[in-house]
């Protein structure tokens, strides 16, 4: 059977640094309550994140050249979800189209034959597939599959897909996108669980090419785990105002009693000494946490979550391949991996690697 | 004065009764704010960095608690023998 490979894969944020803003903001939208304030203060600083990326320009700019924060979240008139969607629609492919032109396609673009999407912070019709495909000169008798609204594992959902693709049709080249802009969903509340959430999330895309030719990382298996009675710890609905997220404190917990307990069929089979490369979604610093202790890891088993977490926060479905993309840059051949990443159900999402050869991409800049 | 009776008078101030091990912070009547709060005043005292400090703590038995600072005690001092006593699980 053919084996399928993660190729190459290549990331991009948009140009703005935001995360000082944001944690100003929270502390507005506290509207001067000093006991939620000061909490709030200090789980920014045990949050593990030091930058995160937006589109909104944290400045306000007389030129009217980007798009300010401030004006987009103005206090008592937060935009509506058309609103939010026309910005995505205009922001959006811009960000695909750098991740993409990061890939170094050259004449290969010629030869895709697929293009899957992965995104649950905006739609539309016709929608991002065909704008990047128009954008990057990609043929357009592709095969377009859009995976929407499913969270931030939808990224091991996508990279699942591609390799059954690539499996049934081995000449395929596959396009995988992950791109969301969660800072498009900011919600006005005082509530402070709900403004910890707002606390984590960027914007981020990720590009990937999946195909036969042996190198980069060849994708072993999946495993979908769901995590019984747990379907009230992350939601996501489409509101009046953007999109809604209830994201529990209890989710590290479900998480660590599930990986804890699912370890053997997460890793089919394989002792957890067996792993050298862990790609796990770094949902937040306590979903790592959850799942270092889940698995008695060493704490440099997560170093490049907690670095991607660190220089962009959550970019739901775009998070793990970031991950993936830094371990692209020096594997060793031969290696073993697990990917995870976790979203509503409670699902966790696995695939099992290994690294064939590499190529050096380039690292993800504002672009 | 041990662990325990640390933890008892950290606790205190937001539950006036004596809490046994089993019991969970919630059915203390703690909501979400007082257990990031009651982590962060944990942190202060024992210098130490706990693994959860975030609302999630609200699921915690008292036991639970204390067998997660005397785990960071014990981790800070590199040698799990040295934690204090007083552990009530």
């Amino acid at each position: 059977m053919t084996e399928a490979h993660i190729n190459r894969i290549a990331t991009a944020v948009p140009p703005y640094d935001v995360h000082q803003a944001f944690l100003q903001f929270g502390h507005a939208l506290l509207d001067g309550n000093e006991r939620s304030s000061t909490l709030f203060g200090r789980m920014a600083e045990r949050a593990g994140i030091d930058h995160r990326y937006s589109y909104l320009d944290p400045a306000t700019r007389a030129d009217g050249a980007s798009t300010s924060a401030y004006d987009f979240y103005r206090r008592g008139d937060f935009p509506t979800t058309a609103a939010r969607m026309r910005l995505f629609e205009k922001q959006a492919p811009a960000l695909a189209e750098a991740a993409v032109e990061r890939l170094h396609l050259g004449a290969e673009r010629t030869r895709l034959t697929h293009i899957l999407i992965t995104c649950c912070t905006g739609f539309s019709a016709p929608g991002l597939d065909l704008e990047i495909m128009s954008r990057c000169r990609l043929p357009s008798s592709m095969e377009r599959t859009m995976i929407g609204f499913m969270g931030c594992y939808a990224a091991i959902n996508a990279l699942k897909l591609a390799r059954h693709i690539v499996r049934s049709e081995p000449k395929s080249r596959v396009l995988v996108l992950n791109l969301e802009l969660c800072s498009l969903h900011l919600q006005e509340t005082t509530n402070l669980d709900e403004i910890l959430s707002f606390l984590i999330f960027g914007d981020g895309c990720a590009a990937s090419l999946v195909t036969a030719d042996p190198t980069g990382f060849a994708m072993d298996s999946f495993c979908a785990l769901l995590v019984p009675d747990t379907p009230d710890l992350i939601t996501w609905a489409i509101g009046d105002s953007g999109f809604n997220m209830v994201l529990s404190g209890q989710v590290p917990g479900a998480i660590l009693d599930a990986v804890r307990e699912k370890s053997g069929q997460i890793l089919d089979g394989a002792p957890i000494s067996a792993i050298d490369l862990w790609a796990v979604h770094p949902g937040g610093r306590s979903v790592l946490d959850a799942v270092e202790r889940a698995l008695d890891l060493k704490p440099s088993a997560l170093g490049a979550s907690r670095e991607v977490l660190k220089r962009f926060g959550n970019m739901s479905s775009a998070t793990v391949m970031f991950v993936l993309e830094a371990m692209l840059r020096a594997p060793k051949t031969g290696a073993l991996g697990c990917a995870m990443s976790f979203g509503p159900g409670l699902i966790a999402e696995t695939m099992l690697f290994h690294a064939a050869t590499t190529r050096v991409e380039e690292s993800a800049r504002p672009s | 004065m041990d662990v325990e009776q640390e933890l008892q008078a950290i606790v205190g101030k937001k539950v006036k009764d004596h809490l046994e091990p089993g019991t969970k912070l919630v059915d203390a009547g703690l909501d979400s704010l007082d257990v990031m709060e009651l982590a962060f005043d944990i942190e202060d005292r024992f210098k130490v960095q706990l693994p959860q400090v975030g609302a999630e703590l609200i699921s915690f038995t008292y036991g639970d608690l204390c067998h997660l600072v005397e785990k960071q005690l014990a981790a800070k001092t590199g040698d799990a023998l040295a934690a204090p006593s007083g552990s009530i699980r």
